[in-house]
């Protein structure tokens, strides 16, 4: 009995790791988190309680949403926004710290002016003068190359966002995996090919289609499409089957605009299944293309 | 008789109503104001605001498509996206010149105690 519930415990354990292991949290959903633990300890909780409240709430619901279903739009969305509220609320209590700063320059600005003696007070806005024509001088300068590297990261974000997207709109139509070798799409051989056979089926364009834009998109620098079939049938048959697949995927992918240089084919037959082989379910699991994106450096 | 009629009648003119009416959604002008506001505040001039303010009419144009496509819960998540863009990039056009005159302040104090001493 207490072998049975310590398997039972077990296997609940390892499910639950096998869950989290496939479901990673999005990106703006850990940096809200963080974000957000930041600001708790900062300024903000201060400066603006109210604003870190609705923050909170926020990021609540990101997180419900997350546990509801991880792969969502909606979970991406929430966590998006949760993000933002975040970095608002930080803003908001920087902008409250810089008035209370400037109001209180301003007032020991004037408490000192009437100190000062009339060529005293010449001095200073003299000097004053000077040192904002120099760094309005060192403003210039800097601008061009600053100005530069902000359109460029500006540019960077709104690719990530694009490649992100692009991911998003794939784990509607394939299962997308992210593993140490790189982002995993998989796509299932009776989706792509008749049995037996690797011409394209018609219904497999749109897919790849859309496997192609996402690719374009990724700013990773190799890309392995990989042919997988089941047990049946002898070694040699699977590895020339999988790798005529995997070479047709290739195919149509650089068509598409993938560029040819970056996305290389290989068949692995049946050397690597990913479920029991023993069962038609597992067959069918098996018989699979797979596209790995690797991962720069 | 008329009263089979009048009722066919209704039924066509509701169905037609439902057929031709784009779908809008009320979200739209929660979104727009910010948006407008971070746009009048200069927002294009501070990069980070700048970026935001894209990223949100950008949304708002998607909203709008999927408004068109008849998906109005993407529509309404896409217009609650866009509206925290616009609130933060209004907030960023905020920030900016106001550091820059505190800023200016503090330099201005430091300068006239350095001339007493």
């Amino acid at each position: 009995m207490i072998r049975a519930v310590r398997n039972i415990s077990l296997l609940a354990l390892t499910a639950f790791g096998m869950a989290c292991a496939t479901t990673a949290p999005p990106r703006d959903l850990v940096d809200a988190r963080a974000e957000y633990q930041a600001a708790s300890d900062g300024v903000a909780a201060k400066m603006n309680p109210a604003g870190l409240y609705e923050a909170k709430k926020s990021l609540d619901l990101a997180n419900k949403a997350f546990e509801q279903d991880a792969n969502s739009d909606n979970t991406r969305d929430m966590a998006y926004i949760a993000l933002r509220k975040v970095q608002l609320a930080s803003a908001q209590a920087r902008i409250e710290v810089a008035g209370q700063e400037k109001a209180a320059a301003e007032r020991e600005k004037a408490r000192l002016e009437q100190k000062l003696t009339q060529s005293e007070l010449a001095e200073v806005r003299r000097k004053l003068s000077e040192a904002e024509e120099q760094r309005r001088a060192e403003a210039e300068k800097l601008q061009s190359t600053s100005q530069q590297l902000e359109t460029e990261r500006q540019a960077r974000l709104l690719a990530e966002k694009k490649a992100e997207e692009a991911t998003a709109n794939l784990a509607k139509i394939a299962m997308v995996k992210q593993e140490a070798r790189g982002l995993v799409i998989t796509l299932s051989g009776s989706v792509l090919f008749t049995s037996g056979r690797s011409t394209l089926l018609a219904n497999a364009r749109p897919k790849l289609d859309e496997v192609a834009s996402a690719l374009q998109k990724s700013d990773a620098e190799k890309f392995v499409v990989e042919g997988h079939t089941d047990s049946v049938g002898s070694e040699t048959a699977n590895e020339e089957l999988s790798y005529r697949r995997a070479q047709t995927v290739r195919d149509y992918l650089t068509e598409r605009g993938v560029p040819a240089e970056k996305i290389k084919a290989v068949g692995y037959g049946k050397s690597r299944p990913v479920a029991d082989n023993t069962t038609a379910e597992g067959r069918a699991n098996n018989r699979r293309v797979e596209i790995v994106i690797q991962p720069k450096g | 008789m008329i009263a089979k009629r009048v009722l066919s009648l209704t039924v066509f003119v509701a169905l037609w109503s439902c057929a031709g009416a784009p779908i809008t959604s009320d979200k739209l002008p929660a979104t727009e104001a910010p948006i407008r506001a971070a746009e009048e505040l200069g927002a294009a001039r501070v990069p980070q605001a700048a970026l935001e303010l894209k990223l949100a009419q950008d949304e708002v144009q998607q909203a709008k498509q999927f408004l068109q496509d008849g998906n109005k819960q993407r529509a309404e998540m896409m217009l609650l996206r866009a509206q925290a863009d616009a609130e933060l990039a209004l907030a960023l056009a905020r920030e900016a010149p106001l550091q820059a005159e505190a800023k200016n302040a503090a330099d201005q104090v430091k300068a006239m105690k350095q001339s007493r001493q």
